[in-house]
C-alpha cells in the first residue's frame, strides 16, 4: 500500500516537472511558455482591475516575477493547475498506476 | 579551507535562492489578495470614497497586520479548492484504498457506497425485529 503511495506520488511529481524539462532543453517552448504566461498574468490582472494605469503597472510586476524570474515554477504549476488539475489528470494517473501496480 | 570553501559557497548560495523564491513568492501572494479585495470591494460599493476606506482597511488587515498569513493561506487554499484540488485528496486517501485493499470482487461495488448500503439493508431485514423486504414490482 505504501510502495503504491510512493510510486502515485512520485509520478505526480515527474508528470509536474515535464514542462520544466521542456522548457529547459527546448527554447522555442520556453520562449512559447513565456509568452503564453504574460497573457494570462495580463489577462487575469486585467480581469481583478478593469483596464487602466494600475493593471499595466500590476502586470509588469507579475510579469517580470513569474514569467521572468521564477517562469519554470510558473510553467509547472500553470500546467499543473490550470490542465491537469482542472481536467483531472491527476486521477486518471492515481487510478492508472494503483491499479496497474495492484493487479501486478 | 578550500574544500569547505568550495562546499559552504554554493550551499549559501542554495539558502539564499530559497529565501529569494519565497520572498519573491510572498510578494506574489499579496499582490493577488490585495487585488482581489479591490476587486470585491468595488464590485460591490463601485468607486467612491466609502469603497476607498474599506480597501485600505482590509489591506491593512489582510496584507499588514500580525493575522496576514491567515488571510495569504486562506486565500491559497480557496483557489485551489475552486480548482478542485479536493478530487485528488478523495481519490488518494478514500476511494483507492478501497481498491487497493480488496482483492478481487467488482471495481464498482468498491468505488461507490452503494453495495455497503445494499449489504447492510439484506443483513437488517435477515434480523428478527427487521421489516420484510417488500415484494418485486
Amino acid at each position: 500500500m505504501l510502495n503504491i503511495f510512493l510510486a502515485i506520488v512520485v509520478a505526480l511529481i515527474i508528470v509536474i516537472s515535464l514542462p520544466v524539462l521542456v522548457m529547459k532543453f527546448v527554447p522555442m517552448a520556453d520562449l512559447v511558455m513565456r509568452i503564453i504566461l504574460v497573457f494570462l498574468i495580463f489577462t487575469t490582472v486585467r480581469g481583478y482591475l478593469g483596464s487602466g494605469i494600475p493593471s499595466i503597472v500590476v502586470s509588469g510586476i507579475l510579469i517580470y516575477f513569474l514569467a521572468i524570474k521564477w517562469a519554470y515554477f510558473t510553467a509547472a504549476a500553470y500546467i499543473a493547475v490550470y490542465f491537469l488539475l482542472s481536467l483531472q489528470v491527476f486521477s486518471i494517473i492515481i487510478f492508472g498506476i494503483g491499479m496497474g501496480m495492484r493487479r501486478g | 579551507m578550500v574544500l569547505m570553501v568550495d562546499i559552504t559557497l554554493p550551499m549559501l548560495l542554495a539558502v539564499l535562492s530559497i529565501g529569494e523564491f519565497f520572498s519573491d513568492m510572498t510578494l506574489v501572494l499579496k499582490i493577488f489578495v490585495l487585488m482581489a479585495v479591490i476587486s470585491y470591494v468595488m464590485m460591490h460599493l463601485g468607486k467612491g470614497p466609502l469603497s476607498i476606506v474599506l480597501i485600505v482597511g482590509f489591506t491593512y488587515l489582510m496584507l499588514f497586520s500580525q493575522y496576514a498569513w491567515l488571510f495569504e493561506g486562506a486565500y491559497i487554499l480557496m483557489m485551489l479548492l475552486t480548482l478542485g484540488v479536493a478530487g485528488i485528496f478523495i481519490d488518494l486517501f478514500f476511494v483507492f484504498p478501497g481498491f487497493a485493499a480488496g482483492g478481487g470482487g467488482e471495481p464498482e461495488a468498491k468505488m461507490s457506497s452503494q453495495g455497503g448500503v445494499m449489504q447492510r439493508m439484506k443483513l437488517f431485514h435477515k434480523q428478527p425485529g427487521g421489516r420484510k423486504l417488500p415484494p418485486p414490482m
